[in-house]
């Protein structure tokens, strides 16, 4: 077996199928992919190309027809619920494209609540770090409805880095946000990648958010087309039109 | 709209299922309760018609309106000779003689003496005859019973014959001799035969018990004889039954028969007037008597009336309770309504878009609450049925008699159960489709769409006012001793709807500092479950107070009557404490049912004992109760009698004025000694007389001896025994209470009452300690009923829990997606739902806590003081109930806990 040190998840040979027969679709199709540490990936794809899949199934909210993911050399295969569970506390963040918070929690306590969960305390540096770069200030013991969308999105990225897991899956984080806020959010991921060698795996539409990744993977039919590295917005569009045509 | 409906309940089918069963609770106890009753009914009124069929005319004496019937005397033996005369129609006469307590004693598997007992049901003492169509009792086995000799004489031994199932029952076994309790005290007899009662091939008399002698010894042993010193004895018959001729005009015989009775009473007494004047006075219960010819029509009715009494009691009770439980349950529904339309507001906003008007959409919503109340009532109708079937079990074996056969199903059944069924369901669902009447079209565009709820200033402003009103009236029912009991009740109750009334529309306000409160320990232990859960319990403020009202409701009942119980109990002590100096006390493990009663030979054997031995046994008296005995101004009172010479020295009546043992006065047929109360309101004071009438016809001159003010030892009305024997000859001992003599050992002297009390296994001889204990015992028994009934109630509200918690559980699919994404484990989502309900579950125990103890003050100073003077809250009690509720919580979260934590995270997450 392939054991590569310095991946923080990888997949191997994966496959999704859902429904059977007439209704059977190939949400993932032999896909082969590796996510280096401290590497930001954007994943982009026309819709139902199986981007949410693959990033559900590398996080293990979603289990693989065939082939294997491996979490830090860990194959998430054999894994049980709870095996699972205690993996995406403690070694997986997630940003989803909204509804991110609870909205009985204050922000401090949606940030800290991998950590709750978990019952530890917080590496109190990290902590300050990661608070000062949300940069709420006293905003933090407002509740999510007193947020607003960018806000509340900050508050989800942060509450992703707190817990220092191996990997961050992001699935269009800015999808509902306007491209300044947007951009705002992006800026914070940049920084997490950069300032906290934070590995991150980001799906999108948006070839602008897509162009801040070191990595952009394109996936059609659950297949993974294409991949460029450091790309400009234009290479993106590029990409994207030739592979629609 | 009406096909819109249904396929909006059937795709909802488990949000409704949950509140369509409360309603199938309410409805299946409240038609269970009418289908027994109803059965209950029926058999006693057959068994009336069959009783009153048997004659078809009774000779009797008569009680007049009012009067308790157990009261009736006795008529001389010698009406049996007019009616025996040869009066035309008359075809068969027999005297009949019936005594209540007439106990056969046999001997258990230990080897002690074991009287018989039954639940309830009266154990007779009567006479056997065997005289055509009026023969009661049928040889089964053996033969009957014979005269022996004159049973006075202790050496003589009877005959008896016992109804056969308690002979086997208790396994009685003919040839064999046994002691019988009866109030001439224990005689022994020889089983000679078994019988049927009212028919031949089957007893009739289940839970009854029979024990029969031949008519003369019945009369001496059942204490049917007036005695008349050196001139011997005179007997009596309680009834004479009469079969009238086939073809003879039944009211004619009748009338005959009391024309010819018409001079008996004067005659009989003119018999006498060569007697001592006391010997006279000693007559006059049996010569002040009017005698009646009734027929078996009257006879049929009486009896009717009688069942029906008993009947009604019990009917009333499971209604009581059915009630509360429909009442809990309509809570339910209004909750789940407004829940469950809250989820639904974009998709009726979207009918009103459509054209819908804001009417047809709230029409929709009755129309869904009309299709479910009639669904549920028809499901607990039929649970109802098959609940009453088990029920008949339980009545049977409590000796209600041969239940068996179909259950009468009656039209009032099926539409009071529909009624209220359908009715509570509606009535819940108006609220909350006025609600949906206001939800704008535009409301399917909004991203949260949520229904308006009333105005919580206004329910705040109303709440505080009804709350108001409510405690005013509760306290005026405390502290205005001038409102006799009744009006007290009433206003109490209306108090205490208006206290609960007013508090539920407060609760929503408490909501959440109580939730804050409640939860801070939990989140203490279980961190972020812990906290999410408290966060989840106040964030639905409404929804929260809804769902605990149901239990509230439950627990408030359930507090009360614990509360009551408890004062009563240390009433009970405090009593026992202060206010008695008798050691030891003899009474009947009667219970309740008829008058409970054992023959004055123990009290005379006592009384000799305390003579012999006035080391060990300072005095013995005994004390007789007759309910509804005594008319005053034609009010019929409860009065007891007893030893008034030596009272003094057994309990304190705490006198105000005059004395307790006086003598009776010239041109005075007694003293009475009368509680303040009914002294002032019925102005009397000491040395005025009153003529009062003992079973409404013998009237007595008595003197007002003394005021007292302590009514809870003897109640309001006491006289000597010396009155009861000349006026209520019939009464038995009830009671006896034994005072030691100070310087004896307790033990010892105990040891010399037992000697002669061991006779006598149907009575318990009970010290302080063991009186208090036995009395606290049976105030747990009735609580232990109360909570029992009360259980179907706190049943439905730890549903009504699970659906509220279900449908929560529902909208908040995606935080719960989020939570198990981010790594919440399967455990900590069991445990915030768990502890969301035990906070709901004890924020409503809390509040029914606080409220049934506000309401059992109120009530413990509503009743009498004669009852209860004492208030004790039980905090044990109260711990355990908020313990029970939390628990509960526990119970009601399992369901949605579990499926909460089974939620698929990724459909989860994409949930709207
Ligand atoms: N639970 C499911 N059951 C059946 N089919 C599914 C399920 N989830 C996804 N699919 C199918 O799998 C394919 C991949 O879906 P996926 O959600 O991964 O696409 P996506 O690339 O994330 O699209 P989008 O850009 O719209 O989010 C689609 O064809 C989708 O219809
Ligand atoms: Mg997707």
């Amino acid at each position: 077996m392939n054991t590569s040190s310095n991946a923080a998840a990888r997949v191997l040979n994966g496959t999704k199928i859902y429904g059977e027969g007439d209704t059977e679709v190939k949400a993932l199709d032999g896909v082969n992919v590796e996510f280096q540490e401290g590497e930001f990936t954007a994943i982009m794809g026309p819709s139902g190309s199986g981007k949410s899949t693959l990033m559900h199934c590398v996080a293990g909210l979603d289990t693989l027809t065939s082939g294997q993911t491996f979490l830090n050399d860990v194959s998430l295969t054999d894994l049980s619920d709870r095996e699972l569970t205690l993996l995406r506390r403690d070694k997986i963040g997630f940003i989803f494209q909204s509804f991110n918070l609870l909205p009985t929690l204050n922000a401090r306590e949606n940030l800290t609540l991998p950590l709750d969960l978990a019952g530890q305390k917080a590496d109190s540096s990290w902590m300050d770090r990661v608070i000062e770069s949300v940069g709420l200030g006293n905003r933090l013991d407002h509740r999510p409805d007193q947020l607003s969308g960018g806000q509340q999105q900050r508050v989800a990225v942060a509450r992703a880095l707190v817990s220092q897991p191996s990997i961050v899956f992001a699935d269009e984080p800015t999808g509902n946000l306007d491209s300044i806020t947007g951009n705002e959010v992006l800026d914070f991921l940049r920084a997490a990648v950069d300032d906290l060698n934070q590995t991150l795996v980001m799906v999108t539409h948006d070839a602008a958010a897509a162009s801040r990744a070191d990595r952009v993977l394109f996936l059609a039919d659950g297949k993974i087309v294409d991949e460029l590295r450091s790309p400009s917005s234009e290479e993106i569009f590029d990409t994207l039109k030739r592979l629609d045509a | 709209m009406f096909r819109l409906t249904l396929r909006n309940i059937s795709r909802r089918k488990l949000r409704y299922a949950l509140t369509t069963f409360a309603v199938v609770l309410g409805v299946a106890f409240l038609s269970t309760s009418f289908f027994l009753t109803d059965r209950l009914r029926d058999s006693f009124d057959e068994l009336s018609a069959d009783i009153g069929s048997d004659q078809d005319l009774v000779v009797r004496a008569a009680v007049p309106q009012g009067a308790d019937r157990s009261i009736r005397v006795p008529i001389p033996e010698q009406v049996l000779e007019i009616v025996n005369a040869d009066v035309p129609g008359v075809k068969a006469v027999a005297p009949s003689i019936f005594a209540f307590n007439v106990q056969p004693i046999t001997i258990d598997d230990e080897g002690q003496l074991k009287a018989v007992t039954t639940v309830g049901a009266p154990q007779f003492g009567v006479n056997y005859y065997d005289t055509g169509e009026l023969t009661q009792l049928f040889i089964a086995e053996g033969r009957p019973p014979k005269w022996t000799g004159p049973i006075e004489d202790e050496s003589v031994i009877g005959e008896f014959v016992l109804d056969t199932d308690t002979a086997s029952d208790n396994d009685f076994a003919v040839g064999n001799t046994y002691q019988i309790s009866g109030p001439l005290g224990n005689r022994t007899f020889e089983l000679v035969g078994t019988v049927n009662w009212r028919s031949p091939d089957e007893n009739k008399a289940t839970g009854a018990t029979m024990s029969a002698f031949e008519t003369e010894t019945a009369q001496t042993f059942l204490n049917r004889n007036i005695p008349l010193g050196d001139f011997g004895e005179i007997g009596t018959f309680d009834e004479i039954l009469i079969e009238v001729d086939e073809g003879a005009d039944i009211p004619t015989v009748q009338s005959s028969l009391q024309s010819l009775l018409e001079g008996f009473t004067d005659e009989f007494t003119s018999l006498f007037s060569s007697f001592p004047e006391e010997l006279q006075v000693a007559l006059t219960s049996y010569t002040d008597i009017e005698i009646e010819v009734v027929d078996a029509a009257t006879i049929t009715k009486e009896n009717e009336d009688d069942f029906s009494a008993v009947v009604d009691v019990l009917s009333n009770v499971l209604l009581a309770f059915a009630i509360i439980a429909v009442v809990v349950s309509a809570f339910i529904i209004n909750n789940t309504f407004s829940i469950v339309l809250g989820q639904r507001v974009r998709e009726l906003a979207l009918l009103r878009a459509l054209g819908a008007t804001s009417r047809q959409v709230a029409q929709s919503v009755i129309l869904e609450a009309v299709l479910i109340g009639v669904f549920a009532s028809a499901l607990g109708l039929t649970a109802g049925y098959a609940l009453a079937i088990g029920g008949r079990e339980l009545l049977e074996s409590l000796g209600f008699g041969n239940l068996s056969g179909a259950l009468p199903i009656r039209s009032r059944t099926i539409i009071v159960a529909a009624l209220i069924g359908v009715g509570a369901t509606v009535l819940s669902s108006i609220g909350p489709a006025n609600r949906v009447r206001s939800i704008p079209p535009v409301a399917a565009l909004r991203d949260q769409p949520t229904l308006t709820a009333a105005n919580l200033r206004r329910r705040l402003i109303g709440g505080i006012t009804i709350v108001v009103v409510g405690v005013a009236m509760l306290l005026v029912s405390i502290f205005n001793d001038a409102l006799s009991t009744a009006p007290q009740l009433l206003i109490l109750s209306t108090g205490a709807l208006a206290t609960f009334g007013g508090v539920y529309l407060l609760s929503p306000v408490a909501t959440r500092p109580i939730a804050h409160l409640l939860g801070s320990p939990i989140q203490k232990i279980f961190k972020v479950a812990g906290r999410l859960a408290k966060e989840n319990a106040s964030r639905r403020p409404r929804r929260t107070a809804a769902t605990a009202a149901a239990l509230t409701i439950g627990l408030a009942l359930v507090s009360m009557a614990a509360v009551v119980s408890d004062s009563l109990k240390s009433t009970v002590g405090k009593t026992l404490e202060t206010s008695i100096s008798a050691d030891l006390f003899v009474s009947s493990d009667g219970g309740f049912g008829p008058p409970t009663g054992f023959s004055s030979d123990l009290v005379n054997d006592l009384n000799l004992l305390a003579g012999e031995k006035p080391e060990l046994i300072d005095s013995v008296i005994n004390y007789r109760f007759a309910f509804s005995g005594m008319a005053v101004d034609d009010d019929f009172k409860d009065v007891i009698s007893t030893e008034l010479t030596t009272l003094s020295r057994h309990m304190d009546i705490d006198l105000l004025e005059g004395n307790i043992d006086s003598p009776i006065p010239e041109n005075s047929d007694g003293v009475l000694l009368i509680h303040a109360d009914p002294a002032e309101t019925n102005d009397l004071s000491i040395g005025d007389s009153v003529i009062v009438n003992f079973g409404g016809n013998r009237e007595a001159n008595l003197t007002i001896a003394g005021i007292y003010n302590n009514a809870a030892l003897l109640g309001n009305w006491v006289v000597d025994n010396l009155t009861f024997d000349k006026y209520l000859p019939q009464a038995q001992d009830s009671f006896l209470s034994v005072r030691y003599n100070s310087q004896a050992d307790p033990l010892e002297a105990r040891a010399e009452i037992v000697n002669f009390t061991q006779d006598y296994p149907q009575l318990s001889v009970e010290d302080q300690r063991e009186f208090r204990e036995s009395a606290e015992a049976q105030l747990d028994q009735i609580l232990s009923v109360i909570t029992v009934f009360l259980g179907l109630s706190l049943l439905i509200a730890v549903l009504g829990i699970t659906n509220t918690l279900a449908l929560s559980v529902y909208e908040q699919t995606r935080e719960l997606g989020l939570l198990r994404a981010i790594g919440m484990t399967k455990r900590q989502v069991r445990r915030m739902v768990r502890w969301e309900a035990v906070i709901i579950a004890l924020f409503g125990g809390i509040l029914g806590v606080g409220i049934g103890i506000l309401f059992g003050i109120a009530a413990t100073a509503a009743i009498d003081t004669s009852i209860v003077s004492e208030l004790s809250i039980p905090m044990k009690s109260v711990i355990q109930y908020l313990a029970i509720s939390a628990v509960f919580g526990i119970i009601a979260a399992i369901l949605p806990a579990y499926r909460a934590s089974r939620l698929n995270v990724l459909d989860a997450i994409s949930h709207n």
